[in-house]
């Protein structure tokens, strides 16, 4: 089934969550899920979630939906009635016009069931008020949703969602700014740590604390090995290769 | 293993841009010192030494980084990368104790050396190892291989011993006849064997 809607003179789709394809381990919430567990900063499939949400339960369909994120309950709308063991976390992604759904592994005929009167809530609310609920989601009509419960007074009938939430949009807010192509890449630890995690700095140095003055010394005299380090500088016709053989312990590694 | 002689040596002699990377094979560590990690190990080292890090490395970066979160580079590529870079500046590639690298990573390794080496002429690599591994050194060429025998010299024993002698944290228990006897004995049995 898949609704289509007029949102802000941008002709939106609504597409019911693909189900069991997308089974992300981390985002199975067995037991009774609070948004924080949805912090949906993993990227999937290469696609980064729009938004994170770091705090408190949501208790609002409309609002869960406009976070973008949120847990269903299979069959049921009301978080109150808490007692089913399975939840299912929805996230919306920047680069996919429709909201993928994360579930966890649920029997097929629930999720499907589930599903349907999920869009149906959906077509419902949309038709109500227009609101921006589960519509694709770009960041200004996010921060349009977030004013929009700012003018409405939205947020002074539900202070229980306010008081565990208020993260969520600031959260989000700044994540916006990382969303954009133009991250610059200024970090060089992280390049580093990606290029490689090992660290033989500390193997070194753990060596060279150990290591005693002038032991071992003679073989960097050696013509071998002054030819060598010479060697490739102006001259590439030297070995380009020093093999230094030994039994244990004869001091290999402790050389200066 | 030489490194600090390598790059404390480039600046005295007033050598401009050495890079020196190294790397410590462990028997204990064989899952992890890959032929790929190890040589990603040694791009690192170069890389650090870069400022700024290479553009072709933040653009490889930036595409990994959308893919499970930050893909790794695989050995062809770090080995393409290494020779590259290498060859901008005097490399010296140190790697120790070789032979408790797994044997299927060494034969990987030493073709990827060799691989650099041909790209880079310049690279200068340093290994060491137990003898047995000496012939799969020389076998991979690696730019012609010059083969030291390091076996412990006396006079070394001897200062070794005089050092830790010295070093001794309960010096009451020491005399001087124990002393001699021992700066003695030790090397005479080290040379023995």
């Amino acid at each position: 089934m898949v609704l289509q809607i007029t949102y802000r003179n941008q002709f939106c789709k609504i597409v019911p969550p693909p189900l069991v394809s997308h089974v992300i381990p981390e985002y199975v919430v067995p037991h009774a899920p609070t948004i924080s567990q949805a912090v949906a900063t993993k990227s999937y499939k290469g696609v980064r979630p729009q938004f994170s949400c770091t705090s408190a339960r949501v208790h609002d369909q409309k609002v869960r939906q406009s976070c973008g994120a949120g847990f269903t309950k299979p069959g049921e709308d009301d978080w109150s009635r808490s007692e089913s063991p399975r939840w299912r976390a929805t996230v919306t992604t920047p680069a996919s016009p429709q909201p993928f759904e994360i579930s966890s592994p649920t029997p097929k005929y629930l999720i499907k069931r589930t599903s349907t009167k999920f869009a149906r809530t959906e077509n419902r609310k949309m038709s109500q008020d227009r609101s921006p609920a589960y519509c694709p989601t770009s960041p200004n009509s996010l921060k349009d949703i977030n004013n929009s419960l700012n003018t409405t007074g939205f947020r002074n009938h539900n202070t229980n969602f306010l008081d565990h939430n208020c993260n969520c949009f600031n959260t989000y807010n700044t994540y916006c700014g990382n969303v954009s192509n133009t991250t610059v890449i200024n970090d060089r630890s992280e390049i580093l740590t990606w290029l490689s995690p090992l660290k033989p700095d500390l193997r070194h140095y753990n060596i060279q604390t150990r290591r005693i003055d002038s032991v071992g010394e003679w073989l960097l005299g050696t013509e071998q090995f002054r030819s060598w380090r010479s060697g490739g500088c102006r001259d590439e016709s030297q070995k380009a290769t020093i093999f230094c053989s030994g039994n244990p312990g004869v001091g290999k590694t402790y050389i200066r | 293993m030489v490194i600090d002689t390598l790059a404390d040596g480039a600046n005295e002699a007033g050598e401009q841009d050495v890079a020196v990377a190294c790397f410590y094979f462990d028997f204990a560590d064989q899952q992890e010192q890959s032929a790929a990690s190890m040589l990603s190990t040694l791009l690192k080292q170069i890389v650090s030494g870069l400022e700024p890090i290479p553009e072709e490395i933040v653009d490889v970066f930036q595409k990994q980084k959308k893919i499970i979160g930050g893909r790794r580079l695989q050995l062809l590529e770090i080995e393409k990368i290494l020779g590259s870079l290498s060859s901008l500046r005097r490399t010296f590639l140190c790697l120790d104790a070789l032979d408790e690298c797994a044997a299927a990573d060494r034969a990987k390794i030493l073709f990827s050396l060799g691989n650099i080496i041909r790209m880079s002429p310049t690279t200068r690599v340093f290994i060491t190892g137990r003898s047995h591994v000496s012939c799969e050194v020389e076998k991979h060429h690696l730019g012609g291989v010059a083969s030291v025998s390091i076996s412990p010299q006396k006079s070394d024993i001897i200062r070794y011993i005089q050092r830790r002698l010295a070093e001794d944290p309960t010096p009451n228990e020491m005399d001087k006849r124990l002393e001699a006897e021992i700066e003695m004995r030790i090397p005479e049995a080290a040379s023995e064997t």
